[in-house]
C-alpha cells in the first residue's frame, strides 16, 4: 500500500519563483525516507503542498496522493478532513507550534478537536505515557514555557500521530533542539508512524534513521538512493558537497605549545546572587595557542569568557594579562572579543570603514583607506569600504568584526561562539581564518557548545560544567 | 503572587499620586481659610474668624501631620472644603459623580465596540479595501478634535436636525451623542492596535500547525488568533482609559453635561483647589484600578504573564 | 589626505537615507504638505493680511467675501489673519511643549540608566508615578495651581509629559554598556562615555524624535483643548482653542467662526500623526 505516491509535482509560487520541478516520490507503507538539501532548495515547498497549505495563488501541476486520495484540486473542507488523519505532521520548533495561552493537553487534544470529534478518554494521557512524559496527568495541564524543548516536541509527536496516519512528515524535528535530544526524537518519530517522510539539513541524523533519501536543489531532484551508499560514497557533485560539509573535521594534531602566557587566569571565581557562575577556574593561555572550552547552555563557559577578557570582575582569585593584573595599565586591545551575533557587534549606522578605524584611532593613530582595505583583504573580503552592515551576509560580518578585532593589534582573541549562528560552509571557512591566525601569533580563546568543530582547530578542549574546569 | 504585586503597585502609585497633588494643594497661592469665610457669606472676616477657621482646616499644623490627616480623610472620602462654595467637596461630587460615570461608561463601551469592527476588519481583509477603508475611518476621526465635533453635532443634530434634546440631563437617555464625541478620540489608536496585535497573532506558528491538524479557519481565528490578540489590545485599552478621563472635562463643557468634569473647570478657573484636587485623585484612583483590572484579565488569559 | 582621518562625518551624513526613505512614504509625503502649508501660511500670512487684532466694529460677524476670506469675529477682526495668528501661538507652544519633555526626559532617562543604583531606582519610581497618572488630569490640576494662563498652560503640559520619553532613554541607557559594539569599541580603547555617546545616542535621538513628533499632535489638540475650556489662552490672543469657544457661542448664526480653527487643528494634527507614523515605520529597528 503506497502511503504517499507524488507524481511530476511542478509549484511555482504566486510571485513567479519555481519552487519545485518535476519531483516523483513514491513512499510504500512502513519505508522511512528523507529529503536533504541546501535552505531554499525545495523541502519546505514538498511539506506544504503534501498538505495542501501552499499559498494562495500558487500553481501546482502533477499528482500527490496520500493513502491512494489526490490532494491537487482537491476542494479545501475535504482537505482538512484529510489532515491529520491521512497525514500528519511534525514541526520544526515545538515552542512555536504550540499557542502559548493553552495547555499543553489541549494542544495535543487539537488533533481531535480540530475535525470536532470527542477526544477518547485516557487518549492525550495515554500517548503522553507512551512517549516517556513523567506524570502525564500533572504535565498536561501545565503551559508550554513550562516545558523543556525535547519533551515538548515529544507531546508534538503524539497530536502529529493521535489518529495514526498512515503517513507522518517531519519538518526538520529536531533542528530547534540540542543536539543530545535529536536521536530520542526522532526514535519516538519511528515508533509512532506509519510510513516517514523526514526533511532534514542533518545528514548524519538522516543516515541514523532513514533508508533511503532524495537529495534536492533549487526545486529539483537531484541524487537518490540508499542512504548508507549514498552518504558514505557520494558520487553526485551536490551531494558530495552536503557530505563534506556536514562531516566532522579530524581531529587537530596539536603543535608544541609555543611562546610565552599570553593570559593567567587563577581560581577565579563570579556568583551571580546565589547562582555560582565559574568555580575556582585556573588557566594558562600562550601565544598563537587556540585554547576552546565547551559546556552545555549554563555551564559558566561564557562567564569565564568574559573574565578572561576583563569585561568583569572576578570575585576572587586573579586574571594577569600581559603581566598585568590590573586593567589600567594594560595597553587598549591587547584583548578583542569576536561574539556570537556579527551583526549586532557592528554599529548599523556606521560604513566598514569607520568601523574598521575605531580601534586605530582610539590608539591615537589614522588608519588610511589602503590599510582599511588590506584589513578587508586578509580575511577574505573585498574592500568595499563604504558598504553598511546590513548589506552584509552573516558570514560577511563576521569576518569584518575579526578584521576590526585584528586591527587593535591583539594579543589575545577571545570569541564566544563564533561559528553558532554560521551554516556549515561559512563555518569552516571562519574557523580556518582563525586558524590562521593563531599560526601566525595571536593567542585565541574560543568558547562554544560545538565539540566537534571545536576539536577540528583548537590546540587544547577543556570542558566547563557547573562552573567547574575540567 | 501575581495579585498582590499588582496591588502593591497600584497603592505605590495612588501614595506617589497623593503626595503630588498634596504638594499642589499645599503651594496654591491664597489664604484657604479666607476664601472659605467669605464662600460661606462671612463678607469682611475678622482676624479672630480666620484663626479659628485656620484651626478648623489645621493649616497651621507642621506639613507632615497635614498630609496625614489629609490623606486620612481622603481615604475615607472626606475630600476637603471647597474654597468657592465653602461646602465639602464631596457633596459636590456625589452630585455630580452618576453623570460623569455614565459618560464615560458609555463611552469606553462605544470605544472598544468600535475599534473591535474596524480592527478586525482591517485585519482580517488586510491589504485590500477593507482594510484602507477601515484605517482611513480611524485616522480621519483621529485628527478631529473630540471638541470640535461636539460643538458642530451638537448645532447640527440637536439644534437644526431636532434630534436628541439640546439640554444634556446627564442621564442614560441623553448620554449616546456626548459619549460618541469622547469614544472617537480613542478609536483611532485603539482599532489600530487590534489590526497590528491580530495580524501578527495571524502569521504566527502555531496557526500553520492548527492548520496542519485539520482545523478550518473559525476555529483558528477564535480559538487561537483572537485570544492571542487579545492582551495587547486589552492593555492598550486600559492605558486609554487615561484619555477618556482626561478628555470627560472638555466633552461635559460642550454639552453642559453635568459632571464632576465640567465642574473641575469652573473649579481652576475659581482657583478652587479643594475641588481640583479632589478631581485628579478620583481620576487617579479610576484609572488605577481600570489599569488592575485590565492587567489581572491579561494574566487570566495568557498563562505566561503570571509567573 | 585621507578621508579616514576627516573628522566624524555630520549627523547629516549618516541620516541622509534617512529622510530618503521618509519621503518615499505617501502617507508622508501628505503629512509634509500639511505641516509645509501651515508653517508657511503663519510665518507669510503677516505679510499680506490685516492686523488679526485690529478690531472694526462696523464690520462684525461678516459672512466670508472676497475681502474677508474666512469672515470676521465678534469684533470685526479678519479670521483668517487670526487663524493664522493662531498658528503661530499653537504651534509653537506645542513644539516648545515637546521641546521641553523631550529635554526633562533625555536627562532623566539618561542619568537613570547610565549611573544606575539609588540614582536609577529614585528616578524610575518618580517617572513610573507619573506614567500611571493619566496626563490630562495632571496637566488640569498643575493649572490648577498655578492659575489660567498661556505660559502656565505649556509649563503644565511638559511637566507631565516627559515621562515616556525618560522610561525609553533609560531602557536605551541601561542596554548601552553592554551592547556588542560598544563592547568592542571599550576594549579597544576607546572611553566608556565616548563609546556611548558615538554608538548609542543617534539611535535614541532618532526614537526620540519619533515619540517627540506623535506627541506635537497631541500636544496641539490638548493645549487647544484646554483653551477652548479657557484654562490656557486668554482673549484677546489670537489662539484656535479661544476661537473654538468664542465661535461656539454664535454657531447658529455665524458658523463659519469655525472652519479657520477647526482646519487648523485638524491639518496640524494630521500633519503630526501621519508623519510621526512614517517615521516609527521607517526607523523600526528590523
Amino acid at each position: 500500500m503506497t502511503a504517499l505516491a507524488i507524481r511530476d509535482l511542478t509549484v511555482v509560487y504566486p510571485n513567479g519563483h519555481r519552487a519545485l520541478e518535476s519531483i516523483s516520490l513514491h513512499v510504500h507503507a512502513g519505508e522511512r525516507w528523507a529529503v536533504v538539501g541546501r535552505s531554499g532548495s525545495g523541502k519546505t515547498t514538498l511539506v506544504r503542498a503534501v498538505l495542501g497549505l501552499l499559498p494562495a495563488g500558487s500553481t501546482v501541476t502533477g499528482s500527490i496522493e496520500v493513502d491512494g486520495r489526490e490532494i491537487v484540486g482537491r476542494p479545501e473542507r475535504e482537505l482538512r478532513a484529510l489532515r491529520g488523519r491521512a497525514v500528519g505532521y511534525v514541526p520544526q520548533d515545538p515552542f512555536a507550534a504550540c499557542d502559548p495561552l493553552r495547555s499543553v493537553g489541549h494542544h495535543v487534544e487539537e488533533a481531535w478537536r480540530a475535525h470536532r470529534l470527542p477526544t477518547p478518554t485516557g487518549a492525550v494521557v495515554g500517548g503522553l505515557a507512551e512517549v516517556d512524559i513523567a506524570d502525564p496527568e500533572v504535565r498536561a495541564r501545565h503551559h508550554p514555557h513550562h516545558w523543556s524543548g525535547g519533551m515538548l516536541q515529544r507531546a508534538t509527536i503524539v497530536a502529529a500521530t493521535a489518529h495514526e496516519p498512515p503517513l507522518t512528515l517531519a519538518d526538520e524535528p529536531t533542528s530547534a533542539l540540542d543536539t543530545e535530544l535529536a536521536d530520542d526524537v526522532l526514535h519516538t518519530v519511528r515508533r509512532r508512524c506509519g510510513a516517514l517522510l523526514l526533511i532534514s539539513h542533518d545528514l548524519a541524523l538522516v543516515a541514523r534513521h532513514a533508508d533511503q533519501v532524495v537529495v534536492l536543489a533549487d526545486g529539483r531532484e537531484v541524487d537518490r538512493g540508499r542512504c548508507a551508499e549514498l552518504l558514505s560514497t557520494p558520487t553526485v557533485l551536490e551531494t558530495r558537497s552536503l557530505v563534506e560539509a556536514a562531516v566532522p573535521p579530524p581531529r587537530r594534531v596539536p603543535s608544541a605549545p609555543g611562546g610565552e602566557p599570553v593570559a593567567e587566569v587563577r581560581g577565579v571565581s563570579r556568583r551571580y546572587g546565589p547562582v555560582t557562575a565559574v568555580d575556582d577556574v585556573s588557566l594558562t593561555q600562550h601565544r598563537g595557542e587556540i585554547v576552546g572550552i565547551v559546556g552545555r547552555s549554563g555551564s559558566g563557559k561564557s562567564t569565564l569568557a568574559r573574565l578572561v577578557a576583563g569585561l568583569e570582575r572576578p570575585d576572587s582569585g586573579t586574571v594577569t594579562l600581559d603581566g598585568q593584573s590590573t586593567r589600567r595599565r594594560l595597553r587598549p586591545g591587547y584583548v578583542m572579543p569576536v561574539f556570537q551575533d556579527p551583526v549586532a557587534s557592528l554599529d548599523r549606522r556606521w560604513p566598514l570603514w569607520r568601523t574598521l578605524a575605531e580601534p586605530v584611532r582610539a590608539r591615537g593613530a589614522a588608519l588610511t583607506r589602503d590599510a582599511a582595505a588590506r584589513a578587508l583583504a586578509d580575511v577574505g573580503l573585498d574592500p568595499d569600504l563604504d558598504r553598511r552592515p546590513g548589506s552584509l551576509s552573516v558570514g560577511q560580518a563576521q569576518r569584518v568584526a575579526i578584521a576590526r578585532a585584528l586591527l587593535a593589534e591583539p594579543a589575545l582573541l577571545v570569541a564566544d561562539e563564533p561559528t553558532a549562528s554560521l551554516d556549515v560552509a561559512t563555518a569552516a571557512a571562519i574557523t580556518d581564518l582563525l586558524r590562521g591566525l593563531a599560526d601566525r601569533g595571536t593567542a585565541l580563546l574560543v568558547v562554544s557548545h560545538d565539540r566537534a568543530r571545536l576539536a577540528g582547530y583548537a590546540d587544547r578542549v577543556l570542558t566547563m560544567r557547573d562552573g567547574r574546569l575540567g | 503572587m501575581l495579585v498582590l504585586r499588582r496591588l502593591g503597585q497600584a497603592l505605590i502609585t495612588l501614595a506617589g499620586a497623593g503626595v503630588l497633588v498634596f504638594a499642589m494643594l499645599a503651594v496654591t497661592p491664597g489664604d484657604p481659610a479666607r476664601r472659605v469665610l467669605e464662600a460661606r457669606g462671612v463678607g469682611e472676616p475678622s482676624p479672630p474668624a480666620i484663626a479659628a477657621m485656620r484651626d478648623e482646616l489645621r493649616l497651621d499644623d507642621p506639613l507632615l501631620a497635614r498630609f496625614g490627616s489629609w490623606a486620612a480623610d481622603a481615604a475615607r472620602g472626606n475630600l476637603g472644603t471647597s474654597w468657592r462654595t465653602g461646602r465639602p467637596v464631596s457633596d459636590e461630587f456625589a452630585a455630580r459623580l452618576p453623570a460623569t460615570l455614565r459618560l464615560t461608561g458609555a463611552a469606553l463601551a462605544l470605544a472598544v465596540g468600535t475599534a473591535l469592527v474596524l480592527g478586525t476588519t482591517a485585519a482580517l481583509g488586510a491589504g485590500r479595501w477593507p482594510d484602507v477603508l477601515a484605517r482611513g475611518i480611524a485616522l480621519a476621526v483621529l485628527v478631529v478634535p473630540s471638541f470640535v465635533l461636539g460643538i458642530v453635532i451638537l448645532d447640527l443634530v440637536v439644534v437644526r436636525a431636532g434630534l436628541g434634546r439640546v439640554i444634556a440631563d446627564g442621564t442614560w437617555a441623553t448620554v449616546f451623542l456626548p459619549a460618541l464625541t469622547l469614544a472617537l478620540g480613542s478609536v483611532a489608536t485603539w482599532s489600530r492596535i487590534l489590526r497590528t496585535s491580530l495580524l501578527e497573532a495571524g502569521s504566527a506558528t502555531h496557526l500553520r500547525v492548527s492548520a496542519a491538524r485539520g482545523a478550518g479557519p473559525r476555529r483558528r481565528l477564535l480559538v487561537h488568533q483572537l485570544p492571542n490578540a487579545a492582551a495587547p489590545f486589552l492593555t492598550m485599552v486600559g492605558l486609554g482609559t487615561a484619555a477618556l478621563i482626561g478628555g470627560a472635562p472638555i466633552v461635559e463643557s460642550v454639552f453642559t453635561w453635568p459632571g464632576i468634569g465640567r465642574y473641575t473647570v469652573e473649579a481652576i478657573n475659581a482657583r478652587d483647589m479643594p475641588v481640583v484636587v479632589g478631581f485628579t485623585l478620583v481620576a487617579v484612583l479610576t484609572y488605577v484600578v481600570a489599569g488592575l483590572i485590565v492587567d489581572l484579565v491579561c494574566a487570566a488569559i495568557d498563562p505566561r504573564l503570571r509567573s | 589626505m585621507s578621508i579616514l582621518t576627516r573628522a566624524t562625518p555630520r549627523v547629516r551624513a549618516v541620516h541622509r537615507p534617512l529622510w530618503r526613505a521618509l519621503l518615499a512614504r505617501p502617507a508622508a509625503q501628505v503629512g509634509s504638505a500639511f505641516g509645509l502649508a501651515l508653517v508657511l501660511a503663519a510665518v507669510l500670512g503677516p505679510l499680506f493680511l490685516p492686523d488679526p487684532d485690529m478690531p472694526d466694529y462696523a464690520d462684525q460677524l461678516a459672512p466670508p467675501s472676497a475681502a474677508h476670506w474666512l469672515g470676521t469675529d465678534q469684533s470685526g477682526r479678519d479670521l483668517l489673519a487670526r487663524t493664522l495668528a493662531g498658528a503661530r501661538t499653537s504651534l509653537g507652544a506645542a513644539a516648545l511643549v515637546m521641546a521641553l519633555a523631550a529635554v526633562i526626559g533625555l536627562v532623566v532617562g539618561t542619568l537613570a540608566g547610565a549611573i544606575g543604583g539609588v540614582v536609577d531606582t529614585v528616578l524610575t519610581r518618580l517617572t513610573d508615578v507619573l506614567l500611571g497618572l493619566p496626563s490630562l488630569v495632571l496637566t488640569l490640576a498643575v493649572v490648577g495651581v498655578l492659575g489660567p494662563g498661556y505660559a502656565n498652560l505649556v509649563l503644565a503640559m511638559a511637566v507631565t509629559s516627559w515621562a515616556g520619553i525618560a522610561r525609553l532613554a533609560r531602557a536605551v541607557a541601561r542596554g548601552a554598556r553592554s551592547r556588542p559594539d560598544v563592547l568592542a569599541a571599550r576594549m579597544a580603547g576607546v572611553g566608556p562615555v565616548r563609546a556611548v555617546l558615538r554608538h548609542v545616542v543617534p539611535g535614541v535621538a532618532v526614537q526620540v524624535a519619533v515619540a517627540a513628533t506623535l506627541g506635537l499632535g497631541e500636544a496641539v489638540l490638548a493645549l487647544g483643548g484646554l483653551s477652548f475650556l479657557g484654562l490656557g489662552a486668554q482673549p484677546p490672543t489670537a489662539e484656535w482653542g479661544t476661537m473654538l469657544a468664542a465661535g461656539r457661542d454664535t454657531f447658529a448664526y455665524a458658523p463659519w467662526q469655525l472652519i479657520g480653527p477647526g482646519l487648523g487643528l485638524v491639518l496640524a494634527v494630521a500633519a503630526a500623526t501621519l508623519v510621526g507614523d512614517a517615521l516609527r515605520d521607517v526607523t523600526e529597528p528590523t
